[in-house]
């Protein structure tokens, strides 16, 4: 097969000399960190120190003529250290890249130091016959062909700085090119012997003839090539093969699949044929995702074919180097385009609102519901003690409600947004569906352990619609799910712990389909206490007429039909791909919690304790499983500002998820006890709230009402907040902070500014400095 | 000159071909593909020099056609997942080796001869004849030149097609222009026209080198509408004519059921208005259709008279654990499923033939497929270690025996109550197709029109009707007693669905408030119809 021509005039040898110096003189010019750092491995990997005294493929090559090393990577990356710039040899190597193994061959060939160590037992037959050929050549002029006398392969290791290709992008540009391709692999076949040269020795003359062979197929040769005896005297078919003498290498088929995010949408992702040579058989199984850089070769059809098909070829990846991808590997491609809107997006004061009314967003309301998803998607930390004991990070969070109220949509979006979502329902997923099973596989005919949708899930979310259908059975999985973050199977004579660390979104109905009021929440809900305590959060989403509520119902849905798009919302939301990659951001952070929060949420949780002992009817009760749940969602929260500790208010807001998860249980009989919900009281509130702080500390007063949670004696605490803020007027709020403060809860400026009139006008607050300022004009100084 | 042009291109097309080659003196081999498909677009721009080609179908199969002869293949596009073949754009002799050209002047394998400059590649797909096609589409191509007698086709390659045991053909389709192959996506519909050979399958080395699929060089392609035949909307439609075609229906395959029939109608209209937000076609479950035997219904052989595609699916439990209802990707090769039909397909599956027994995994795995086709209009196409979903545009119903369906659970349902004594009602339901009373040719014609343009038209709503409908809703809401009754905004959805599907059976550009009330007298009269059961 011809080689593709490089248009410029290269001149070989002046190559082979610049390939020689490359060989024999690169070091590895380290900097002081990294020689430190591979100083401690090489006391470990004897013989590895004496690589910074003599150049890196000069030891190898010693190796190689050792017969310690069978493969010689030559690393691009080292060429351009070498020469300093990729324009002349990596360039090069890259555009006609079988040519520069030949020659890199051709070189090491010559450079071979002699074996320093002579042939012992553990070494092959090859290497014997190896050894005695050499000793031949050296007597006989033509001797055997050079590559029969190697016992080393060689690959090129791409720069770093390569881009994976997809499938798609290859084009016939790239024949004979070293390229890179990214894929998951979908079968590989077993390994054959490939054969290199084919060995014939003549029965006549006895001498040995060698056929190179670089194609699929071959024609033997049958005649005798000895030009002294056999080929004078006319003696024909007496070669005989000798497969001994032959050299053969490891071959293996491999097929690789475009990812998933590498197909544009609706298309079918293409395959591609990978040949792996050598000392990279075996390294890759199907179900990998890996990187795979070669050569991109035609294969001619051969026989038959080509007469048909004539010049028309297949073309395969000749692989030089494989790299595998670690499982945890997530699609995510960072661009600078992605970076700017996160950093953006990180400034914005009202971060948690939008992020919160960007779930779903056509679905209208549902403000805590998706602020507690949020939380879900960003997760609590996860944390394994000493003695092994997993304190679970992950947050999971029940919907209750109505048929239609939309539930299914939430736990689509979700599923959809996580990075590792897996969505189904309880009532299609079987024991297998949802745990794992063991299961005979048809093709192998062997036992194989497979996980279902929540082994699946691992390290991502798990969403279960309709919960409460779900068997019993599923359900006991579940639970050791929820809490232990485990499977455990011993079926089959296997019997095994998988890890099943994800969060669970659940979504089920009331019992008889609808809710009824004339019963308790709890006999609505139908579902065990031991499952609800395991949820850090449950909603109850009923759907009551309401004449606004079903007026915008009716608008939203007579708009989407008159202008196939959804309505243009108040916000702007974020767009999932930007939120998938923040998020991604936020779960790298693992925030402390300081003393002062701690105490803080040790005192609320037990002024909680308190409330539940109080409470008789209450429908869940707080356990230490509460404590826990309040830390994750105080915890996520303090991801989501990327900060490294939680704060009070994390905590704050924490606790007011709960309530208003616990609120919605109660909605029907208690409202009266509700306060009053309306933007501009929430605002007032939270002013007030604000002011009561810094009232607190500026008196040095160890006690404090907390507003938020303010229902009974219970609900004062120590307070451990930094004082020193001068805060010279008592009861003066700058309005930046006030603003601040009132944004990142999920208000407009409108309705901030509301709210300051409408209490200024009630003589409850004052703008002083210009409007910089809130004074309350407060009556108990 | 041009008809002329026409009939030596049909003669000869790959001399054309050459001669085009060799007009140029320094050609561009990277421009070239293109320039061939505008060549010889120009050339058969006209419709009736389109017309005139030479039809590859199910009754002139590629055996029918001598080797390297110009064919138009009118086809779905199955898989695209084979990678590109490299073809030797340039030869020596100069002359290209694409479209089958090579065997003309070449025989034999010559290394030397390739230079990797040269290499070019071309797209390879698989295409199968529209599955579901109806035969009065088909009727629209000329009628077969002289009878030369054939053999009857062989598939070799069945598992290629959605419908199996269906009379279909599946060639493997070659395009060189490559910007337009990579927009080709699968289920669509083009009109392929090229030379036809016989090759071995690209990228399949493990298949012993003898078999030869059909092979089609495509010098150009044309996108075939979703109704094969061009309509347009709105026409000035008599409103006779749609109550005729309903109760055409009705007295053909519903036994009568007017309003069964206007439900069945109005659902086979839909198609998918918008992914984001979702407005998808209705499914529907015609309930207590009594079941006979083994017998398929006549009603998709009704539709298919007027719809242009029809799929119909006859479930039985062998079929539903055996067969496969979703492509599946197996040893590189996208092997086709039932539900891969293209976009405006009607899709109807009776489950008469249902009987009891046990549904194994992969029946599990196909009737989730169905449901999933039904509520979301996507496909899961599976591949080893991955699903990827696409989006279908067909509108789904089922026709069950009991009170709702076995598996599924559909938007609307309407039981059936035929008009005739209950002796004949079986004998109505699964007469013969010839028994069939085809209504007059030029009524038939104007039931097709009115279908096809329904299929494609688009229905607005405006800001008074859009008001009317959002206190409607309202009022209806306050009014509803009992929390059973309540409307949900779901009902809503469905209905605002509904009407403009009815507007579209109209011909109205426009959802007006007659329309919408008439949808909720059709609702109501359904309501009633379930109510009573």
């Amino acid at each position: 097969m011809s080689l593709p021509t490089v248009p410029i005039n290269v001149d070989y040898e002046e190559e082979k000399t610049t390939i020689q110096t490359f060989l024999s003189k690169f070091t590895i010019e380290e900097d002081v960190t990294r020689r430190i750092a591979t100083l401690d491995i090489g006391d470990i990997q004897d013989g590895l120190v004496s690589q910074d005294k003599t150049p890196k493929y000069v030891h190898q090559l010693q190796q190689i003529a050792n017969r310690d090393l069978l493969m010689l990577v030559i690393d691009l990356e080292d060429l351009h250290k070498f020469e300093g710039t990729v324009a002349r040899l990596v360039s090069r190597i890259r555009q006609n890249t079988r040519r520069y193994v030949s020659l890199f061959c051709e070189v090491v060939d010559k450079l071979l130091p002699p074996p320093t160590k002579d042939i012992g037992e553990q070494d092959e037959v090859i290497d014997v016959i190896l050894h005695q050929r050499r000793e031949r050549n050296e007597q006989t002029p033509e001797g055997f062909p050079d590559h029969l006398l190697r016992r080393y392969n060689l690959y090129f290791k791409p720069l770093d700085s390569e881009i994976p290709l997809a499938v798609r992008e290859i084009r016939s540009a790239q024949l004979g090119k070293l390229i890179t391709v990214r894929g998951i692999v979908t079968r590989v076949s077993e390994v054959k012997p490939l054969l290199l040269v084919n060995a014939y020795t003549c029965d006549v003359c006895g001498s040995e003839t060698f056929q190179d062979i670089s194609n699929k197929t071959f024609n033997p040769i049958v005649d005798c090539q000895n030009e002294a005896e056999c080929k004078k005297n006319g003696i024909h078919g007496s070669l005989h093969m000798q497969t001994r003498a032959c050299r053969f290498s490891p071959f293996q088929e491999v097929k690789i699949q475009e990812m998933a995010d590498q197909v544009p949408v609706g298309h079918i992702p293409r395959s591609m044929t990978i040949h792996v040579n050598g000392n990279l058989t075996r390294l890759v199984n199907p179900g990998d995702v890996v990187h795979l850089s070669g050569i991109f070769l035609p294969t001619p059809y051969t026989g038959f074919q080509a007469i048909r098909a004539g010049l028309l070829t297949d073309t395969y990846l000749e692989t030089h180097y494989i790299y595998q991808l670690k499982k945890q590997y997530s699609d995510m491609e960072m661009t600078p385009e992605i970076h700017q809107s996160i950093l953006e997006l990180r400034q914005d004061p009202a971060l948690y609102h939008k992020l919160s009314q960007s779930i779903a967003p056509e679905i209208y309301g549902h403000e805590d519901v998706k602020k507690a998803l949020l939380l879900l998607l960003v997760g609590g930390v996860s944390k394994q003690t000493g003695d092994g004991m997993k304190i679970r990070g992950d947050i999971n969070v029940c919907l209750m409600g109505d048929p239609g109220v939309a539930k299914s949509q939430l736990l689509k979006f979700i599923s959809k947004i996580a990075p590792r979502g897996v969505y189904t329902t309880g009532k299609g997923s079987s024991g297998v569906g949802l745990t794992a099973a063991v299961m005979r596989d048809p093709v192998t005919d062997e036992m194989v352990l497979e996980g279902g949708a929540l082994v699946l899930a691992d390290n991502g979310i798990c969403c279960i619609d309709e919960f409460d259908k779900m068997e019993e059975t599923d359900r006991t999985a579940i639970h050791e799910v929820m809490e232990q973050q485990t499977i455990s199977i011993s079926k089959a004579g296997i019997s095994t712990t998988l890890n099943a660390r994800t969060s669970i979104l659940a979504a089920a109905n009331p019992l008889y389909g609808r809710y009824n009021t004339k019963v308790s929440p709890n006999e609505n809900i139908n579902l065990p206490a031991a499952l609800l305590s395991r949820f850090d959060l449950l909603f109850l989403i009923l759907d009551k007429p309401s004449r606004e509520d079903d007026e915008r119902l009716a608008q939203h849905v007579t708009y989407v039909h008159m202008h196939s798009r959804h309505p243009q919302l108040d916000i702007e939301p974020v767009e999932p791909h930007t939120m998938r990659h923040y998020i991604a951001i936020a779960r790298t952070k693992r925030p402390t919690v300081p003393p002062h929060v701690s105490s803080y949420i040790v005192d609320s949780y037990v002024r909680l304790r308190k409330i539940s002992k109080d409470d008789e009817k209450a429908h869940t009760y707080t356990s230490a499983r509460t404590l826990l749940g309040v830390l994750r969602l105080a915890q996520a929260l303090a991801r989501l500002r990327f900060a490294d500790a939680v704060e009070v208010e994390d905590v704050d807001e924490a606790l007011r998820l709960m309530e208003c998860s616990k609120e919605s249980l109660q909605e029907d009989n208690e409202k009266e006890f509700e306060p009053d919900k309306s933007a501009t009281s929430q605002i007032f509130r939270l002013i007030k709230e604000m002011a009561g702080v810094g009232r607190a500390s500026t008196r040095k007063s160890k006690r404090r009402k907390t507003k938020r949670l303010g229902k009974g004696p219970g609900g004062q605490r120590d307070m451990d907040i930094d004082s020193d803020e001068s805060n010279e007027y008592d009861e003066e709020l700058s309005m930046v902070d006030i603003r601040a403060r009132v944004i990142k809860a999920g208000y407009t400026e409108v309705q901030l500014m509301q709210t300051i009139t409408n209490y200024e006008a009630m003589d409850i607050w004052m703008r002083v400095a210009n409007g910089a300022k809130l004074r309350f004009i407060d009556d108990d100084s | 000159m041009a008809s002329s042009s026409n009939s030596n291109v049909m003669q000869n097309p790959l001399r054309s071909l050459l001669d085009l080659y060799e007009s140029d003196v320094d050609i561009d081999i990277d421009s070239f593909p293109a320039k061939v498909a505008s060549h010889f677009g120009e050339i058969f721009a006209s419709r009736d020099a389109f017309n005139g080609i030479p039809v590859l179908d199910w009754l002139r199969p590629p055996k029918y056609h001598a080797d390297r002869s110009l064919v138009r293949f009118r086809a779905m596009i199955q898989d695209t997942s084979s990678s590109s073949e490299i073809y030797l754009a340039r030869r020596r002799n100069g002359h290209t080796s694409g479209w089958g050209l090579f065997a003309d002047t070449f025989d034999g394998r010559d290394d030397a001869e390739m230079n990797y400059a040269d290499l070019r590649e071309c797209s390879v797909l698989w295409a199968v004849s529209i599955p579901g096609e109806s035969e009065w589409c088909i009727d629209d191509l000329p009628r077969d030149h002289g009878s030369k007698p054939y053999e009857p086709h062989q598939e070799a390659r069945p598992h290629k097609c959605p419908a199996a045991n269906r009379k279909h053909i599946g060639v493997q389709v070659k395009v060189y222009e490559n910007s337009r192959a990579a927009l080709m996506k699968s289920t669509e519909m083009h009109n392929f026209v090229g030379i036809l050979t016989h090759e071995p399958l690209h990228s399949d080395v493990n298949e012993e080198p003898g078999v030869q699929v059909p092979t089609l060089h495509v010098l150009f392609s044309r996108p075939v509408p979703r109704t094969i035949v061009p309509r347009s909307f709105p026409l000035q439609i008599h409103a006779d004519i749609r109550e005729e075609l309903i109760s055409w229906i009705a007295d053909e395959a519903l036994a009568g059921d007017r309003t069964a029939a206007e439900w069945v109608f109005l659902c086979a209209l839909a198609r998918v208005q918008s992914r984001t937000p979702p407005i998808l076609p209705p499914s529907l479950t015609l309930a207590k259709f009594p079941s006979h035997r083994d017998q398929h219904p006549i009603l998709p052989v009704v539709i298919s008279r007027i719809f242009p595609t029809v799929t119909h699916i006859p479930l039985s439990l062998s079929m539903i654990n055996a067969t496969s209802f979703f492509p599946e990707s197996k040893d590189e090769d996208l092997h086709s499923g039932w539900l891969q039909v293209p976009p405006g397909s009607v899709v109807l599956i009776s489950e008469g033939g249902i009987r009891e027994g046990g549904v194994n995994e992969k029946g599990i795995m196909n009737i989730r497929a169905i449901q999933e086709f039904m509520n979301g209009q996507t496909l899961d196409y599976v591949f080893p270690y991955s699903r990827f979903s696409f989006p279908t545009d067909a509108a789904c119903f089922t026709a069950c025996e009991g009170k709702k369906s076995v598996f599924f659970q559909t938007s609307i349902t309407v039981p059936l109550q035929p008009r005739c004594p209950d002796g004949k009602i079986i004998e109505h339901l699964y007469k013969s197709g010839s028994e069939i009373k085809m209504p007059p040719t030029e009524r038939l014609d104007a039931f097709r029109s009115l279908v096809g343009g329904a299929k494609i038209g688009s229905v607005t709503v405006g800001e008074d009707v859009a008001k009317y409908i959002q206190d409607d809703f309202v009022k209806e809401r306050q009014q509803s007693s009992s929390q059973a009754e309540k409307v949900t905004s779901e009902n809503l959805i469905l209905r605002m669905t509904i009407a403009r599907l009815l507007a579209l059976s109209y011909h109205s550009q426009e959802v007006t408030i007659a329309i919408w009330e008439a949808t909720k007298k059709l609702e109501a009269a359904k309501n009633a119809r379930l109510a009573s059961l």
